[in-house]
């Protein structure tokens, strides 16, 4: 204070921080106030039926509502047309998604470039997928334990002789090679005659089900087998077409194929649940560690189901999701 | 207090703390008593503000479970309502053998169907009676083996309400599939006169509870969730989550509480629970706080009081400066006066209380002016002593000077004797008319300042009587200006140095010894120059003449040079004193300086 100079610096500088500590309480009840979202989820699937992806959806929503970030589901107008999906992909990051759920329309391939283009951002894909790049995670059930389960209950209500017909659709999806791998382990042998049903090109849903019509046609199976949704809702128009019968084992997840359960059109269907897919796979999207802390042993679950006890309390909130 | 004590403590025991101004000690304690102060304060703010968040967030969630609770009971007495209408009205005032009653519980189902899925009625054995809306019954559903039925049947006092669960009575051909909450109750059925045993059952859509929880927990803090007095959940916003193994919900511990609010820990989280059962239904409705999500607000109270605090403390820490430096600036002030006092090691010259600092508050002016009044009564109490001892010492000196050396007295007298037996008696008259002279001038009525007349004329006796004494051994010659003779000197000091010029200069000179006395005026001061021929004097004696070890020394009065010069400066203030030159083998001349003044000024001078 003995210098006229000392103290207008002092008090310049009591003054500044002042200004200093304003700012930063201002800045500080801003952040706290306007609570910014967590970020950008990405969820991009096959086929063009949004419905069908709507239980996966609200599992990963409810972690986004928890969370605070944005979800936006997209869907393709084909089934399993890559180049249409890697666009999405393309898109996507170019409009700056935090973090991608893919489901990929053909896993090897969507594997493949997603793995080139060494993203920083979390990459989850909703399939078993191989050799994912190092920290993307894969969220699915045992696909091969879900075919092989399914084979056994064939194989122990049909007898020795009966033809069965898979229809292997949609086979650059592991999740339905393996579910087909699964389910032949689990019948070899111990049925009759083994037919697969396949074809190459366009996969629009009235295709598919003009194909399976064409062979329920041509060539006779007694039990027919189908490995995924688009495959069986397919499989279940034809013969409402046909208005043909045969006993239908199902793996799939759709409304369709839960409404002819009950009506006797599908012996068996396998379901698993979707809900809790969408929900970890938000979980590591957003928050990858926790997730791989707390869910670690969690297994996505799967279960046989059969019209006898579709309306178990247990199977009824798995086969009739509560969905908004 | 604690805190005080360690702090005094360290403070106390720091040396650089002990070291530092007053200013900065007043500061930097304020400053640690505030730091203290506003922290204790924050943190007891701090704590209150979370206890009222946390009771006020149990307060509004119990409110807005009585407000759910209300609002489910209405909900629930109107299922009620549209069962009883349809029993007491309808069913019961029927014979079904002959009356249909699908007309009136269409309009009922109508009028209510956006609460409900559906009416049915049921004889016992499961068979549909009337339904609404009327729907294709789903084939091979056995009415009996599903949970209304039973619980209707089994006790068919009560109306029951189920858990939420997926009708399963009629066939949706759109694939869809309706979550309801069955309530279910006996009725009786009459067909031919005769009562039969039959159950009615209204479907509640469960969206219509969804969404009244939906809308409580759109938004808040915390939610709100409903469950059977079992335990079995009806409605939570996590409900997928919780059925899918994901989320995991303390729904049996809640289900078994009574109404009220509790603290829990369930999966690491702290959490407020308030607990409400719902009338008729036993349900209960509770809401969950996790003192995380109270976090949120606790945390931004805690930025802000941070926030708040940091300003105050910088605030502070400049108040206190401030107020520091006003209060300790005069005490500075003052004591920088005080250390220029003592610098000036209470020098006379120096030593003045004007220069003592009087400002800043009362006291401390009070502080400054006492401060100098004692200074100026130091000063007075110096002067005193120094007068005092000047007088003393003028006194001492005085007396010194006018001793007659014994020897002198005896020589004079002794050579008188001689000169009157030899009969020259009118030598003898004249030394002893000398010696006479002599002594008056040495009393000059106990006056020690005399006229330089008065002076000379002492030292001439003085030289008459040591010429008769020497045998005309050496001359003297005095010449004093008469402008002088009458200015005021110090008596008896021009005798010393013609003692001194006699017994070292010319005593054995045997007739060539040569004494002038020489008075005048220069740049308006009076010098009187003793001078001799004889010897000189070493340097090294030279540097002592005029100190206290000259004094006494050899033979003559005993009065050394030194004594004439003190008399001189204690008489006269100033540069006046005596001042020698001598060359050896050439003499020796000792100057008298003094001020020009006379008698009657000096007696003025004096009693100022």
């Amino acid at each position: 204070m003995k210098k006229l100079s000392g103290k207008r610096s002092l008090i310049l500088i009591i003054i500044l921080l002042v200004i200093f500590l304003l700012i930063a309480a201002y800045q500080i009840n801003s952040g706290i106030t306007e609570k910014k979202p967590a970020g950008h989820i990405s969820m991009i699937v096959y086929g063009d039926d949004s419905e069908r992806w709507e239980n996966m959806r609200e599992g990963a929503y409810l972690v986004c509502k928890d969370m605070n970030a944005d979800l936006s589901l997209l869907t393709m107008l084909s089934e399993n047309d890559i180049s249409e999906q890697e666009e999405i992909i393309d898109r996507e990051i170019g409009d700056g998604a935090d973090a991608l759920i893919i489901a990929p329309c053909d896993s090897k391939a969507i594997k493949d470039y997603v793995s080139k283009k060494r993203l920083k951002i979390p990459v989850v894909y909703l399939e078993s997928v191989d050799d994912a790049f190092l920290g993307n995670v894969s969220i699915a059930a045992d696909d091969y334990k879900m075919g092989y389960s399914l084979g056994e209950e064939l194989a122990a209500q049909e007898s020795d002789i009966v033809t069965v017909a898979i229809i292997s659709e949609n086979t650059g999806r592991e999740s339905v090679a393996l579910r087909e791998k699964g389910l032949r382990d689990a019948i070899e042998g111990k049925t009759g005659k083994l037919i697969i049903w396949s074809r190459e090109g366009s996969s629009s849903h009235a295709n598919t089900r003009t194909f399976i019509q064409r062979e329920i046609v041509s060539e006779a199976a007694d039990v027919i087998v189908t490995l995924d949704n688009s495959t069986t809702d397919a499989l279940l128009d034809a013969l409402t077409n046909l208005n043909e019968t045969r006993k239908v084992y199902s793996i799939s997840t759709s409304n369709k194929a839960v409404y002819n359960l009950y009506n006797d059109k599908i012996k068996a269907l396998e379901y698993s649940d979707e809900f809790s897919m969408g929900y970890l796979a938000a979980m590591n999207a957003l928050d990858p560690g926790y997730a791989a802390v707390k869910y670690s042993n969690k297994d996505i679950e799967y279960r046989l189901v059969k019209k006898e006890n579709m309306y178990d309390e247990d199977n009824q909130t798995l086969l009739f999701p509560f969905v908004d | 207090m604690f805190l005080k004590n360690t702090l005094e403590h360290l403070l106390q025991n720091t040396d650089r703390y002990k070291k530092r101004s007053l200013q900065w000690t007043i500061s930097l304690s304020f400053t640690a008593i505030s730091i203290v102060s506003i922290a204790s304060m924050a943190i007891a703010f701090y704590t209150h503000s979370i206890n009222v968040i946390r009771q006020n967030t149990i307060k509004e969630n119990s409110q807005i479970v009585d407000q759910v609770s209300w609002n489910l009971n209405s909900y629930i007495r109107n299922m009620m309502g549209i069962s009883d209408s349809m029993y007491y009205s309808v069913i019961k005032n029927r014979n079904l053998t002959y009356e249909k009653i699908n007309k009136e519980m269409n309009l009922l189902y109508e009028a209510n169907k956006d609460n409900l899925t559906g009416i049915v009625c049921t004889t016992g054995d499961g068979a549909i009676v009337a339904s609404s809306p009327i729907s294709a019954r789903k084939p091979g559903v056995d009415l009996r083996k599903q949970e209304w039925f039973q619980k209707a049947t089994d006790e068919i006092e009560n109306i029951h309400f189920s858990t939420p669960h997926v009708q399963n009575i009629f066939d949706n051909s759109n694939y869809r599939y309706f979550w309801v909450v069955s309530l279910s109750r006996s009725v009786e059925l009459t067909y031919f006169g005769s009562v039969r045993s039959g159950v009615l059952l209204v479907d509640m859509n469960y969206s219509g509870i969804e969404q009244m929880f939906e809308k409580v927990n759109d938004g808040g803090v915390g939610f709100v969730y409903l469950c059977d007095s079992d335990g079995n959940i009806i409605y939570h916003p996590m409900q997928k989550a919780i059925y899918a193994g994901l989320v995991r919900e303390n729904n049996l511990v809640h289900a078994a509480h009574g109404d009220g609010s509790f603290a829990e820990k369930f999966d690491g989280q702290e959490r407020d629970v308030v607990v409400k059962t719902v009338g008729y239904t036993g349900w209960k409705i509770i809401s969950v706080t996790p003192t995380s999500e109270l976090a949120m607000d606790m945390g931004q109270m805690r930025n802000y009081l941070i926030m708040v605090a940091l300003i105050m403390l910088m605030l502070i820490i400049f108040g206190n400066y401030i107020i520091s430096y006003v209060v300790t600036d005069p005490i500075r002030k003052l004591e920088e006066s005080i250390a220029y006092l003592e610098e000036g090691v209470l020098n006379e010259d120096v030593m003045n209380e004007d220069d003592i600092f009087i400002g800043g508050s009362h006291e401390i002016r009070h502080l400054g002016r006492t401060i100098k009044s004692m200074i100026r009564q130091m000063r007075k109490l110096t002067d005193e002593m120094v007068r005092e001892q000047k007088a003393k010492r003028k006194s001492e000196l005085d007396a010194l000077q006018s001793q007659i050396n014994p020897h002198f007295l005896y020589n004079t007298l002794d050579s008188v004797v001689w000169m009157i037996e030899g009969e020259q008696y009118r030598d003898a008259i004249s030394m002893v008319t000398a010696l006479a002279q002599l002594f008056r001038i040495s009393l000059s009525k106990g006056n020690n300042i005399i006229t330089i007349r008065d002076e000379i004329t002492h030292a001439r006796n003085y030289l008459n009587i040591q010429m008769v004494r020497y045998k005309n051994k050496f001359t003297a010659d005095i010449d004093i200006d008469p402008e002088i003779e009458n200015c005021a000197t110090i008596k008896l000091i021009v005798q010393p140095l013609l003692e001194n010029a006699i017994y070292y200069g010319v005593e054995h000179m045997d007739g060539e010894g040569e004494i002038r006395v020489r008075g005048y005026e220069k740049d308006g001061d009076i010098y009187i120059a003793v001078s001799d021929n004889g010897m000189g004097i070493p340097k090294e004696t030279l540097a002592t003449l005029l100190t206290d070890k000259a004094r006494s020394r050899g033979k003559g009065s005993g009065i050394g040079l030194w004594n004439v010069d003190q008399r001189i400066k204690i008489y006269f203030k100033g540069d006046y004193g005596l001042i020698i030159d001598s060359e050896l083998d050439e003499g020796t001349t000792v100057t008298i300086h003094l001020p020009k003044v006379s008698i009657e000024e000096y007696q003025k001078e004096g009693s100022r």
